[in-house]
This record gives structure tokens, sequence and C-alpha cells, in this order.
């Protein structure tokens, strides 16, 4: 199986082939992307960091669990890792399914899980300095590192 | 003791050696002695890995630990 982690731009066309096929007739994409404001602050670029082999199996495991919940559904999912520029995929997720309903609750429950369970972590790159979400107290100065 | 995102920055490395722990010293031990190295940890709400598996709460940190076994401090989850 792929990996669910790449270094560079995610290819979703990609991802959606991979899951396509005549058996279905929904396909549906969820792609969170890198936005510039966050809680009033401008963003210049978001870094991603995971726990590697923790992190592959935990979306592998969450992807087996929408399978095991919805089997009729294919589904694949991509994280970035590293610099991720605004405006490109941080993440994607594509689940193709015989009909939109399952297509669409297989997708959210991959994407809402990932996001609380994998072991990733995503850090803001301000004009001064640099915070991971969800630990207010790591703001370090600095931000062109 | 492998460390990420907020609390790599804070020890300034991503992995810790701890050798002079006692035979069957527990997970929690093992953060006791980290805790020199890793300035504010207790400001982080970490969960910790053993070999790759979420340890639950406080029955989790009561574990003994092996010789050779990875453990990870893993901050609040950010991906997405």
């Amino acid at each position: 199986m792929a990996s669910a982690f790449t270094d560079g731009r995610i290819d979703v066309d990609a991802l959606v082939r991979s899951v396509a096929s005549d058996e279905h007739g929904a396909i549906c994409t969820f792609v969170g992307t890198a936005r510039r404001r966050s809680e009033g602050r401008e963003v210049r670029r978001l870094r991603y960091e995971a726990y590697l082999p923790m992190a592959e199996a935990a979306v592998a495991e969450i992807v087996a669990a929408a399978r095991a919940r919805w089997p009729q559904v294919e589904i694949a999912a991509r994280h970035r890792l590293g610099d991720c520029p605004l405006g490109e995929a941080s993440v994607a997720v594509v689940a193709a399914a015989p009909h939109r309903d399952e297509a669409f609750a297989a997708c959210r429950f991959v994407i809402d899980t990932v996001k609380a369970q994998a072991p990733i972590w995503k850090q803001e790159v301000f004009a001064d300095g640099t915070a991971w979400v969800g630990d207010p107290e790591s703001f370090r100065a600095g931000g062109a590192r | 003791m492998l460390l990420f995102a907020g609390l790599r920055e804070r020890a300034g490395r991503d992995e810790l050696v701890l050798d002079g722990l006692p035979a069957g010293a527990t997970v929690e031990q093992a953060i006791a002695q980290a805790r020199g190295d890793i300035p504010g940890l207790d400001s982080v709400a970490f969960a910790v890995a053993r070999n790759r598996r979420l340890l639950s709460g406080a029955d989790g940190r009561r574990e003994a630990l092996a010789e050779g076994d990875e453990l990870a401090l893993l901050p609040p989850v950010s991906g997405g």
C-alpha cells in the first residue's frame, strides 16, 4: 500500500483515479489547504511533521475502520509533510462509493479521525516567529528559519 | 525517547537516550528523568506512546519498561 505521506505536492487527481471504478457512482474529495489567516494573525506558510511509522499505521487503521463500516467504499488519503505553501493542499481524502451518502460519510469520518488522532503536527510560520497549533506556549521568535 | 513538534523544540533535539534507569523502571520514571532535558515539559498536555502504541492515562505510565523500548512524547496533535 502506498504511503499516506508525501514531502511534496499532493496529486489529488491521482488520488481520485486510485479509487475510481465503474462500480461507483460517487466520489467525494476533501482537500485541506494552507490558510493565510489564523486567529487574526498572518501565516506565511505551514510546516508539518509526523511520528511517521505510528502515523502511517494510524491512517491505515482509520481507513480500515471506514471500510469496515462502509464496505462498498474505496478510500485513499494523503497528508503532506514539511513545508506547505499557502493555498496548497496539506491533506486530501477521497472516497468512492456506489452512492453519494456513503462517499460523503466515509470521507468525513476519515478526515475528522485523522485530524483528531494521527500523530501529525502543524506549525504556523509567521513573519516574526513560529508556533505549533494546539501548543500555545510553543511560540518562538524568528520565523525566517 | 522520541520528541516531536513543540517538545522537540523545547529540548533542542529529537531524541533522548535514557540510560541509568533502574531495572523495572516505569514509563513515569523515564519521563521524570527526561524532564530535566525538556524545559517546560509540564506546560504541555502530552500523550505517551510505547513501541508506537498509545498508552492510556495513569495506568499506561505505570507500565514497566524493557531494554530497547521506544518511548515517544506526543504533544496535542494538529494534522490536517
